[in-house]
């Protein structure tokens, strides 16, 4: 008789057969009814494509239902998910699109499916959490949102994911050229929100978010720029954010 | 991002009302503890909700990292016994709470068991003192899988598990698979009435259990509001045939 965690082995191998180098044998001997593995294969299928329809909106609505499903069945066979809270579950969906060469789209698809899973990702965070001061002047420092992110993308994929969800016609030109982008994420009390940035804003905060102290943030997001304009252009598109919380450490005068 | 909504509306429902929160990624069955970081996440939800009650399956879902969101089955055995012992006893000291155990839908037999459904989950009480959860429809489609009866079945559980240990029923409607290779076999599939078989059955469980928080499920092919009413009517007129006592316990969801 096999032992329990044999038993457990040889199930989850003949529910998802790519789990095993060979053809698992179902448990207890094949004793097993194909029937009753075939409902729990196709409830475990379901519930992972439907994970991954809801974590991927807009790569659902590129695609198209079927296609979708088909796409998602495959990646769920090669990459079951590894936690049990399936809102998380797709990190590596992007990279497999890219892998797959779908209709020559595949980049794509990699961007924009990028993007849903930040938006996920980031509406999963905490609302509120500001990291450690970081100073940028004896008397000002600032603290960052816990949750955010700053990536850069190549297409245009927040009008894409907005087009989407708008079903408005003909969005999908955007997408014909490379419209290249940076964006931040952090959440807020609706989920995620979303803010271009400028190159030097975003690699200035990149650069922040990497751990680097501010002079080297800004020296990075100044290059062969006018240092005057990349700070009046970090003013404007981080301290003002709400993502970025600004304290004075001045001593306040006596008004009395 | 339905699940931010969903939160601030839970925060309201959990002012008003007393919650049952139902639990299905434990993998209570599983060789291995139940996975560290989602336990925690669920004592922060207790923490924050203060629920009257709190179920997960006896069934498993994980194995070697990796984690198929579906109730797959344990054979009943004295291995799978002293797992979901410790499994329960492990999450109920995180939590500092009971848990109700619940009997999943079953789709395949598995012969190495040696205590029938019942018998397990009543060795499972005694030794951890967690609570059950009798969802009658899982007993009803499970039983007519295996080809038993559904009535004997119910028999021998509320003979086998103390009544007092059953603190939430579950009912639902489930359909009949008319494709190979699941021809003829039951699905609990949340998306439809109570079948009459399971109104009986839930009448029969009410008289040996008196009056327990019932809960309707359904979660696909979600019909118009009053359809769900009457199911919840239903379910709160057998009740009071039952007992003679307060019978406000019925919901719908």
């Amino acid at each position: 008789m096999l032992s329990l965690r044999e038993y457990q082995q040889q199930m989850a191998a003949s529910l998802l057969p790519t789990l095993s180098s060979t053809n698992a044998a179902a448990p207890s001997n094949g004793q097993l009814s194909p029937s009753g593995l075939h409902i729990h294969q196709e409830t475990i299928f379901s519930a992972l494509t439907k994970a991954l329809r809801c974590s991927f909106p807009s790569v659902l609505k590129l695609l198209g239902a079927d296609e979708f499903r088909d796409v998602a069945a495959a990646y769920a066979l090669r990459h079951p998910p590894e936690v049990a809270i399936l809102s998380t579950y797709g990190a590596s969906f992007p990279a497999y699109l890219r892998a797959s060469g779908i209709r020559d789209r595949s980049a794509l698809l990699f961007d924009v499916a990028r993007f849903d899973l930040l938006i996920e990702e980031v509406a999963n965070e905490r609302l509120g959490l500001f990291g450690e001061p970081i100073v940028l002047t004896r008397e000002t420092s600032l603290r960052l949102d816990l949750s955010l992110r700053c990536q850069r993308f190549d297409y245009p994929v927040d009008e894409i994911r907005d087009g989407c969800a708008a079903a408005i016609p003909g969005f999908l030109r955007a997408d014909a050229q490379h419209v290249g982008r940076n964006l931040a994420f952090w959440r807020c009390p609706e989920g995620a929100a979303v803010r271009l940035l400028s190159d030097p804003a975003a690699q200035f905060l990149q650069a922040l978010i990497s751990g680097n102290a501010p002079e080297q943030a800004i020296v990075s997001a100044v290059r062969e720029r006018n240092p005057g304009e990349v700070i009046r252009t970090v003013q404007r598109e981080v301290f003002s954010s709400s993502f970025c919380l600004i304290t004075s450490t001045a001593k306040r005068g006596n008004t009395a | 991002m339905a699940h931010v909504v969903l939160l601030s509306e839970l925060d309201a429902i959990a002012s008003e009302y007393p919650v049952s929160l139902h639990c299905v990624g434990l993998s209570l069955g599983s060789v291995t503890l139940p996975e560290s970081t989602h336990l925690h996440r669920l004592r922060e939800l207790v923490a924050r909700y203060s629920p009257d009650l709190i179920s997960d399956h006896l069934a498993w879902n994980a194995v070697d990292g990796i984690h198929l969101p579906d109730f797959l089955p344990l054979p009943y055995t004295e291995e799978a016994l002293r797992v979901v012992i410790r499994n329960v006893s492990h999450v109920q000291d995180v939590l500092q709470r009971q848990i109700l155990i619940e009997n999943p839908s079953r789709y395949v037999r598995l012969p190495e068991s040696t205590l029938s459904e019942a018998e397990f989950l009543a060795q499972v009480v005694l030794r951890t003192g967690c609570g059950v959860l009798l969802d009658v429809n899982n007993l009803y489609v499970s039983a007519r899988n295996q080809e038993v009866d559904p009535t004997q079945t119910l028999a021998h559980f509320l003979d086998t598990v103390s009544a007092e240990s059953i603190r939430e029923v579950h009912l639902a409607g489930h359909s009949i698979l008319d494709r190979a290779p699941c021809r003829s076999m039951l699905l609990d599939d949340h998306g439809s009435r109570i079948s009459p078989e399971v109104w009986a059955l839930y009448s029969a469980a009410l008289g040996a259990v008196g009056p327990v928080p019932t809960l309707i499920e359904w979660d696909t092919r979600i019909p118009l509001f009053n359809v769900l009413e009457e199911e919840a009517s239903i379910a709160h007129s057998l009740m009071l045939e039952v007992v003679d006592a307060d019978a406000h316990h019925v919901v719908a969801a």
